[in-house]
């Protein structure tokens, strides 16, 4: 009985599965169109700080660039899915969640940019809103293969050659983060965070993130590193106002997984 | 004992044998190379099937990274499937018995399959474990296909066999076909677990399962035939190979985690991290040594003890009676026998 119908049963499963994917996008996509655009009165305020990590960095071994010698003739075979410099943690992508930004539509900024250069991806963590252009170019003298793995957008997997023009690509649905990988060189990772809102920023080589014109509002900020966790914390941006929230970020002694500590906001209004 | 022995109306093709352990031997590289794929993260180097970059045989120039992987498992994937063509064929015209020449038509018609599989899971990489775990599964059975087909074509297999009764206990007949099952479900947990569809604990559990099933199996074996070489070396070699199994598959998990920057604290910690979500990514950075070597020896390993299963499955059914036939011979031998009877 169950070996007459199991192949029946198995493609069952796999056409439901198609299309629990493709419900979930239509009523996301529904939501959104609902939403009124956002109409600044000027008194948009910015949210600042710095990443801070606290503890021993953990001694991460050179990249094995030894499959492809395009690659290992750059020279650099420094990892960069941990990096901290003078204990300040680089590629945390930060972003804010709360109605004031989350309950309105806002404009498409320009594409976005993800290049291959020295076999990584640059910039190793990106943020992008939903429908803005990711433009993905290759400066290497080798092939890449661009494959991101997202679960609520549309994936794809494309060869890139050197002298490829570039891949322009969109995801329309919030995601955070999607994982990219380059298939030809394992060691090629990228994250992007897609958000309905542009309210977002990557730590940079001090650490530090801005994100600036946040409708005044109370709001929730998430802190996302790709191997420390994701993290909140609540803050206030009041008219006009700066609101400098840092974070730190400590991992246990096995290196995994973080403590969070949370730095009291200061708070300036002009 | 039975006086009935094993009669095959045909002789033993030489040639025919020697290419079935050939054609095996190449399909342990063609997973070995499978292994590698998986191991290095490089299924989707590269993104068109069957051609590969638009070409059957790429330049030279692309030749590199995952590339390396990829390209060489699909080279050694036509190989063995053109080898395996031969073999259906030299079977369909070589050997006199009908079922062995439809059972290579069936064999050739696996690996078409298998390749298919492999396709889709090219074409489709969002589907990755849906896939890609049918398409472990369907290897290793190919593998233990072609086993079967080198047992029935061996000299071994054409010499007389006295059928012999098994003895107490659970005939060895179902113990045997009980591993095949055993194994093959372990195959599928662990390519769940590789293929990220749960986490480790059902392969764990499969573990535990596999060793006490074929523990059984193989002690039961020689205990009831020590003295048949046909039946006990197979025995002793799956014994061998479980010891080798278990122990790289605690290292394999030991550097897996070492390398996803999550090393293991112990014994203790060990069972701690047994669960049923699948793991996060496989490395922090990227796959390294021994990681790669072990996992990929590991599933060599596995391969082989399916493949010793199949041999001890099949000559099992081969020479021991079926157990009705070994409980009337009982009956006869209590019949004759007064003394014993009365025992």
């Amino acid at each position: 009985m169950i070996k007459r119908y199991a192949p029946a049963l198995l493609l069952a499963v796999f056409a439901l599965s198609l299309l629990a994917g493709c419900g979930g996008k239509d009523a996301a996509s529904a939501r959104k169109k609902d939403r009124p655009d956002y109409v600044s009165k000027g008194d948009e305020g910015t949210i600042t700080g710095k990443v801070i990590f606290v503890g021993t960095p953990p001694q991460l071994e050179a990249i094995n660039m030894t499959g492809d010698a395009a690659c290992a003739a750059s020279g650099d075979a420094s990892p960069d899915v941990i990096v901290i410099n003078n204990g300040r943690l680089k590629n945390v992508f930060v972003y804010v969640r709360g109605a004031g930004v989350d309950d309105y539509r806002f404009p498409v900024g320009p594409p976005a940019v993800l290049d291959q250069k020295n076999c990584r991806y640059v910039p190793h963590v990106l943020g992008v809103q939903a429908g803005q252009t990711l433009r993905i170019t290759n400066s290497d003298q080798t092939d890449h293969n661009v494959h991101p793995t997202p679960k609520k957008n549309q994936g794809f997997n494309i060869s890139q050659a050197h002298g490829d023009q570039a891949i322009e690509r969109r995801f329309d649905n919030e995601e955070v983060m999607i994982p990219v990988q380059c298939n030809q060189h394992n060691w090629m990772r990228a994250n992007i965070g897609v958000l309905d809102h542009p309210f977002f920023a990557v730590s940079g080589d001090d650490g530090s993130f801005t994100i600036k014109n946040v409708p005044p509002g109370d709001y929730t900020l998430v802190f996302w590193h790709e191997v420390y966790g994701e993290q909140s914390v609540p803050v206030k941006v009041a008219a006009r106002s700066t609101v400098t929230q840092d974070a730190e970020y400590k991992p246990d002694a096995m290196g995994k997984p973080a403590v969070f500590l949370r730095v009291a906001p200061t708070v300036v209004v002009p | 004992m039975s006086s009935r022995a094993t009669t095959i109306d045909a002789k033993p093709n030489r040639g025919l044998h020697l290419f079935a352990i050939f054609v095996a031997v190449l399909t342990v590289v063609l997973l070995l190379a499978g292994a590698l794929v998986t191991s290095n993260e490089a299924g989707d180097s590269v993104p068109d099937w069957p051609l590969s970059f638009g070409r059957w045989l790429i330049a030279s120039g692309r030749f590199n990274g995952g590339v390396r992987y990829e390209y060489s498992h699909r080279f050694i994937a036509g190989t063995v499937s053109f080898a395996t063509f031969i073999l259906a064929v030299w079977a369909w015209f070589g050997d006199r018995r009908r079922w062995v020449k439809r059972f290579a038509l069936v064999v050739f018609g696996g690996i078409l399959a298998q390749a298919m599989i492999g396709g889709v899971r090219v074409l489709f990489p969002s589907y990755k474990p849906l896939i890609a775990v049918p398409h472990a599964l369907i290897a290793q059975s190919f593998f233990g296909a072609i086993v079967a087909l080198a047992v029935f074509t061996s000299r071994s297999w054409f010499n007389r066999h006295e059928v012999r009764p098994d003895g107490g206990g659970l005939a060895l007949r179902r113990l045997t076909a009980l591993s095949l099952g055993v194994v093959l479900g372990q195959l599928v947990l662990g390519a769940g677990f590789r293929h990220g569809a749960f986490g480790l604990l059902p392969h764990a559990l499969g573990a535990v399962a596999v060793a006490v099933v074929i523990a059984w199996t193989a002690a039961a074996t020689l205990r009831r035939h020590r003295d048949d070489r046909y039946l006990a070396r197979p025995a002793w070699l799956l014994l061998i190979l479980l010891v080798v199994q278990l122990t790289l598959g605690v290292l394999a998990y030991i550097t897996r985690m070492a390398v996803a920057g999550q090393p293991l604290a112990g014994v203790a910690d060990f069972f701690a991290r047994l669960q049923l979500a699948p793991l996060p990514s496989l490395s922090l950075q990227q796959p390294v040594e021994p990681m790669i070597s072990l996992t990929a020896a590991h599933l060599v390993i596995g391969a082989l003890t399916l493949a010793t299963v199949v041999v001890l499955t099949l000559r099992s059914h081969q020479v021991l009676a079926p157990q009705a036939e070994a409980v009337e011979a009982g009956a006869n031998a209590l019949a004759s026998s007064p003394r014993k009877a009365a025992v």
